[in-house]
């Protein structure tokens, strides 16, 4: 992780500029070099989309705290970079949900009250080759109730060598006081031109589709490096918004059909992927529908974004919108993948032309 | 690394607690008089000062320094609270110790004497969270409180506290702390800390804390973390993602103006710009909030915490924009907030809201398909009609069911019905009479869950030009086959059927109604209840009527 | 890197560093235990991060080097061969290690041992690294276990508390003196240094009782006429225990064992604040049975939060006085047993947790024990008849008794 940064910050992150910057200025030592940073929090929360780059960014913190040559940035060279790169450091620590037989899980694991208890027990003991112990706490918004409660006081008043770092998908989806007891960064999403300028030079993404992976991204760096590194990312879009536009036009047993299809076989990375690209190119529709087509994400299909928002009502889509949304909470949480589907299938605007 | 400021500032003695004076004033009465209860029950928002009244509380019980001192904070005893290392006093995690297991424990070791102050000091946070047979260990507890053991129970959620638990206790009602309270005290920790801040900046940050003093001077921690040497509104704005009003009052001008391109690209350029979708959200609501007192109360007294100049912008902008618009754009950009938490298009719902605000700007007449035989006639035309509430699921419709947006293929159809043969009472009865068959056709042609959906059909009624059904309660079968698509298709199979174009008319309600019915009928269709699958639609995926 | 050794001596020593390896940790390495080949010595190495344990044991060097490989594997495959040598050998671009030994060969993939966490050590094997700057002292081997076991008991275990699942161990002039205390009772013990073996400053730290537990445990094979190193590092962040193995060189031995502790960064409690400063009746019993009266009336207690009353009776005249235990258990009956005691001052009563008394009397071994008490409400102090004033002193809270 060496070339070339866009910020001038030097860290191993793209975007969020405005983040690191501050961050360095917390981590910058008072005089000489190895002296102890003046205003250090203890406790930090990163919130953001997902994909936006939290754990990235809270990851470079940590980095830069245990840094053994430099006060400000990872020099990425040193063994605590090393060993931070190959996820060994001995004074760092990855906490994250876990399913119900104890492994990681970031879908639907938990942060459990076993792992607040080892946490307190861990945070009491000295560092074992640097200056800090740090902490980082992944989607906190998974903690169960007791993780979170058990770990206030330790959010509050931990020995002073320890740094807390917290990600979460938005604030209001934690205990308040757990966010009272932190300093809060929300992550905001990447500026398009970043996302492809890290592309192209981090990932060898050539100019054309780097930019259009930005503009897919919406601000979500590891969405586009995700889409990148999957073997037919783009193909796969391609495939699938072929497949949506037949279903605009699809009669309802056609959509029937395709909603059992989905619902026979579940794949969740493949359901959500689509409703995410769904969402995205219903959103372009409305866009155009507004005359703001020069908006969109979907920036090499802007005639067919045209033609469908001609065709189809305003308020037909925007409802839809507001499906997906609903559709897409219930499959995360519930019950009957059928249903859910039907109903996302069946109230989707429709290009049939004929009239009764 | 440094103290965070809130644990530094953390009021040492009943003085500093600020904003709480109704409590530590009746607390230091009571020391003083002798006559400390054996349980307090601490109530109120977090941040509000509870476990500090409670640390400050154990103090001055155990306190060894002079009477009318106490809490010295010198003391041997005191310093060892300060330092967290007090043995007889006891903090505890009622969320995470909840098990009667743990008040077990409790109470085994309640019976210990203190080991050096004179009173063992039980603090038992967020006490709401003890399961019911936690709670009746604690209640016996509290019965037969040892003599040398107070307890201080702290909770956010008093309403979940037993009243069996609440009657042993004295409580206190912490309440928050007011903005210029909160402003003060972080002037004064900003002037002995040695920084240097704007008023607005300490007013914004006061402001945002909600009455927590904890949050509030968190984010004062990490404003003056920044190394900045003066604190600045623009700083607090960008850590909380909060925009300048003059964005804000740029979109509420876009809306008053209907002009969709122009709010839409402002809230991509808040995107790029790093504003945070939530906090820009509740800033409109805000601000529309002030636009809406100043069409209600047509005075400006109600807002005077704002700035001048902002007022006339919203004095401007309540001129041009409709008490109904305001207050429709407030509801919706209310209900955008819990849907800003970063999907697949963070910026989605406020664009939506937006959009759906402006809709509302041009009014519409609802175009009624049928027209309601109950209802006075001069309601379908006013668009008030079209903003009532919902009738409450399996009362009859007083109005169609559905209504149609300007342009849709069912309007349409209206007009295209002009030149066709009527209905007459033969549909009607072959309609009644040959309903199975009907279906039958209907499961060939659309398949099993329309046919599903039409078996809640309780009623028919026919008009010259339409035919109207009703679907009892159950709104989201209507709702399937109203759904356009479905609807031509269920049409076009009913044409079929009758051998006459028809338009079909979904209502809610025991008995279909049409405006000239033609012929009687009272006969129910079919009888076979909800379908079961639909029903479990209906409550567990939460579908439901989009009107 | 190629080394051999004999198996029951890897086997020792894998069992002694394997107590310090993470069954659970999200760091791969952790899983892993260091080996690695220098000095004609073979040095095995794990760690959770809060205790590691470093071993080293004799072997044949031919080429020195150093991997990383699964302990819970490696644990196995060596309890499973035969007692007789092993030779290792490393082949270092596929970083693997091929272990054979009589008829038996296995490769074991590694992590590359630059990889592992660093652990401090006294350098007394290694010529090369310099020798671990600090507090020295030295400690007579079994007395150091016999002070950890009377005082570890009185820890916390509630995690909540996080110091005081710790030993505050301290150093004050030529006395070492170690103390646990979970709010309701109190262990200190404390022993002379003798004039060239203490630190030469004074110093606290706070040590995971775990830690010393483990220690106890290690040093029960160790050579008790070598005292026991113990080293804090200059950041006081860890502390050090050097532990010589037996001399003879029998099988299953190890050469020496270093374990490192982190240490707990806080405060401790001031103890001194809960020990009586003087007494109103003292009472002196036989230990056992005293002990053994104290579980009887346990039996009672159970069903009452574990509290039994002590009633303390003067002798009359030259006869002796008694000490009366009583039990008692609302819905299965009570007890009242009565031992022999010299008491010396006014009668009293006073109500202790019978558990407590019994973890404390357990570790006496002494045959009689003196209990100090100034009234019913303040804490009580037992301690060993026959060993120095300021040896060992355990104090107990009273409990309230039920009215």
């Amino acid at each position: 992780m060496n070339a070339t940064l866009a910020s001038e910050t030097n860290w191993p992150v793209y975007g969020h500029d405005w983040v690191v910057q501050l961050l360095q200025r917390a981590i910058a030592p008072t005089g000489e070099t190895g002296s102890a940073p003046a205003r250090l929090g203890h406790a930090y929360l990163f919130t953001g989309p997902q994909q936006v780059g939290k754990t990235t960014l809270a990851r470079a913190f940590a980095q830069a705290l245990l840094c053994e040559n430099s006060d400000r940035a990872p020099c990425g060279e040193c063994r605590s970079c090393r060993l931070m790169a190959h996820g060994n450091h001995p004074d760092f620590r990855l906490i994250q949900p876990l399913n119900s037989d104890g492994e990681p899980d970031r879908e639907n694991g938990l942060l459990r009250v076993e792992q607040a208890a080892g946490i307190i027990r861990d945070v009491s003991t000295s560092p074992m080759e640097g200056r800090y112990k740090v902490f980082l706490i992944q989607d906190f918004q998974r903690a169960h109730p007791h993780f979170a409660n058990k770990l206030l006081k330790t959010l509050e008043e931990p020995p002073a060598q320890v740094v807390l770092a917290l990600t979460a998908s938005d604030r209001n989806s934690l205990l308040p006081t757990i966010v009272s007891r932190c300093q809060v960064f929300d992550l905001r999403p990447v500026d398009a031109a970043v996302v492809a300028l890290a592309l192209r030079q981090q990932w060898d993404v050539d100019a054309e589709q780097a930019e259009l992976l930005a503009r897919l991204a919406s601000g979500r760096l590891g969405w586009a490096v995700e889409q990148q590194t999957l073997p037919d990312g783009l193909d796969q879009r391609t495939a699938e918004l072929e497949t949506l536009w037949r279903l605009v036009g699809a009669n309802r047993i056609e959509r029937m059909a395709f909603a059992a299809s989905l619902a026979s076989n579940r794949d969740n990375r493949r359901l959500f992927g689509m409703l995410a690209l769904w969402t995205t190119w219903w959103r372009d529709v409305m866009l155009a529908q507004a005359g703001a087509l020069d908006a969109c994400s979907n920036v090499d299909c802007k005639s067919e974004l045209q033609r469908q928002a001609d065709a189809l009502s305003d308020a037909e889509v925007r409802r839809y919108l507001e499906t997906l949304n609903r559709i897409e909470g219930y499959l995360h949480h519930t019950v009957n993948t059928r249903l859910a589907l039907d109903v996302l299938l069946l109230q989707m605007p429709s290009l049939t032309t004929h009239r009764v | 690394m440094s103290q965070a400021l809130y644990r530094k500032w953390r009021s040492q003695t009943f003085e500093e607690v600020i904003g709480q004076e109704h409590v530590t004033q009746t607390l230091r009465n009571a020391l003083r008089d002798g006559r400390i209860a054996h349980a307090y029950l601490f109530s109120g928002p977090r941040g509000t000062g509870k476990t500090s009244t409670a640390r400050i509380l154990a103090k001055a019980l155990n306190c060894t320094g002079p009477e009318d001192e106490r809490p010295c904070n010198r003391c041997p005893t005191c310093v060892a609270i300060n330092e967290g290392r007090m043995l007889d006093l006891i903090e505890i995690d009622a969320a995470s110790n909840n098990s009667v297991d743990d008040i077990r424990d409790l109470r085994e070791k309640v019976g210990f004497r203190p080991s050096e102050g004179r009173y063992k000091i039980y603090i038992i946070d967020e006490v709401h969270m003890l399961s019911s047979s936690a709670f009746n260990a604690l209640l016996k507890t509290l019965e037969e409180p040892p003599p040398h053991t107070r307890f201080v129970l702290a909770t956010t959620e008093p309403h979940k506290i037993p009243a069996t638990v609440l009657s042993r206790c004295q409580r206190f009602d912490f309440r928050r702390i007011p903005v210029p309270e909160i402003t003060a005290h972080l002037r004064h920790i900003v002037e002995v800390e040695g920084f240097q801040a704007d008023d607005e900046a300490l007013t914004a940050m006061a402001r945002s804390a909600q009455g927590c003093m904890r949050d509030a001077v968190s984010l004062l921690d990490q404003m003056l973390s920044f190394g900045a040497e003066r604190v600045t509104l623009e700083q607090v704005h960008q850590v909380l993602g909060a925009v300048s009003s003059e964005s804000v009052v740029a979109l509420v001008d876009a809306l008053a103006a209907k002009d969709v391109t122009a709010g839409l690209t402002l809230i991509q350029q808040l995107v790029t710009q790093g504003a945070s979708l939530h906090e820009f959200d509740q800033q409109v609501v805000e601000h529309l909030r002030g636009v809406m007192v100043l069409k209600m109360t047509g005075s400006p007294d109600l807002l005077q915490d704002l700035p001048t100049e902002l007022v006339a912008r919203m004095e401007e902008q309540a001129n041009q924009l409709p008490l109904a618009v305001t207050l429709h754009a407030v509801k919706r950009f209310s209900e955008a907030a819990p849907a800003l938490k970063g999907g697949y298009q963070p910026q989605l719902p406020l664009e939506l809201a937006f959009i759906e605000a402006i809709e509302t700007t041009e009014p519409k007449v609802v175009e009624s398909v049928v027209v309601d035989v109950h209802a006075a006639p001069a309601a379908q035309t006013t668009p008030v009609a079209a903003q009532a509430a919902p009738q409450p699921t399996g009362q009859p419709a007083t109005r169609p069911a559905t209504p149609q947006p300007a342009g849709d293929p069912a309007s349409t159809a209206q007009e295209t019905a002009e030149e066709t043969p009527p209905l007459d009472e033969d549909a009607i009865r072959k309609l009644q009479s040959q309903w199975k068959e009907f279906l039958a056709m209907i499961k060939q042609t659309c398949g099993f869950r329309v046919q599903a959906a039409l078996n809640s059909v309780r009623d028919i009624a026919i008009s010259e030009r339409s035919v109207a059904l009703a679907f009892g309660n159950n709104t989201f079968a209507r709702d399937m086959i109203a759904q356009s698509d479905t609807l031509h298709q269920v049409g076009d199979v009913m044409a079929r059927f009758l051998d006459r174009p028809v338009q079909i008319d979904c209502q809610m309600g025991e008995k279909a109604k049409v405006s000239n019915p033609i012929g009687v009928s009272n006969t129910p269709v079919l009888d076979e209840g909800p379908d079961p699958l639909i029903e479990y639609a209906l409550s567990d995926l939460g579908a439901e009527v989009a009107s | 890197m190629r080394v051999s050794c004999l198996q029951e001596n890897l086997a020792k020593g894998l069992s002694i560093v394997g107590r310090a390896v993470s069954s659970r940790s999200t760091l791969p390495v952790l899983g892993n235990i260091l080996i690695e080949a220098k000095n004609n010595q073979l040095r095995l190495a794990a760690t959770n991060l809060e205790i590691a344990i470093n071993c080293w044991i004799g072997a044949k060097v031919e080429e020195e080097g150093a991997i990383t490989v699964p302990a819970r594997l490696l644990g196995e495959f060596v309890n499973s061969l035969p007692p007789e040598p092993i030779d290792l050998e490393l082949s270092v671009r596929t970083q693997t290690l091929n272990l054979h030994c009589a008829r038996y060969t296995a490769t074991m993939k590694g992590i590359d041992a630059s990889e592992f966490p660093i652990i401090v050590t006294t350098g007394a094997d290694n010529d090369e690294a310099p020798a671990l700057e600090g507090t020295v002292m030295e400690l007579n081997a079994a007395g150091l276990r016999n002070m950890i076991d009377q005082v570890a008991f009185a820890a916390s275990t509630d995690e909540s508390r996080p110091t005081l699942t710790g030993v505050e161990v301290s150093f004050k002039k030529d006395r070492l003196s170690m103390a646990a205390t979970d709010g309701f009772r109190l262990s200190v013990r404390s022993t002379h240094l003798g004039e060239s073996n203490g630190p030469g400053e004074d110093m606290t730290v706070i040590a995971p009782a775990r830690s010393l537990g483990e220690l106890a445990r290690i040093s029960a094979d160790a050579d008790d006429d070598r005292p026991v190193q113990v080293i804090i590092t200059p950041t006081r962040n860890q502390i050090l225990f050097q532990i010589w193995g037996k001399r003879d060189d029998g099988r299953g031995n190890f050469h020496s064992v270093e374990l490192v502790s982190q240490l707990i960064d806080a405060r401790f409690p001031d103890y001194n604040a809960i020990i009586p400063k003087n007494y109103n009746t003292r009472t002196v019993v036989d230990k056992a049975e005293f002990l053994k009266a104290v579980r009887v009336a346990y039996l009672f207690a159970r069903d009452n939060n574990n509290i039994i009353r002590l009633s303390v009776t003067p002798g009359e005249g030259d006869g002796p006085g008694q000490l009366q235990l009583m039990a008692t258990s609302a819905e299965m009956g009570d007890a009242v047993n009565i031992i022999d005691a010299l008491v010396e001052g006014e009668g009293m009563e006073i109500a202790f947790n019978a558990k407590y008394l019994i973890d404390v009397l357990s570790q006496i071994d002494q045959t009689q024990v003196v209990l100090e008490t100034t009234q019913g409400t303040r804490p009580g102090a037992i301690r060993p008849l026959g060993m120095g004033e300021d040896e060992f002193l355990h104090v107990i809270m009273p409990m309230q008794p039920p009215r």
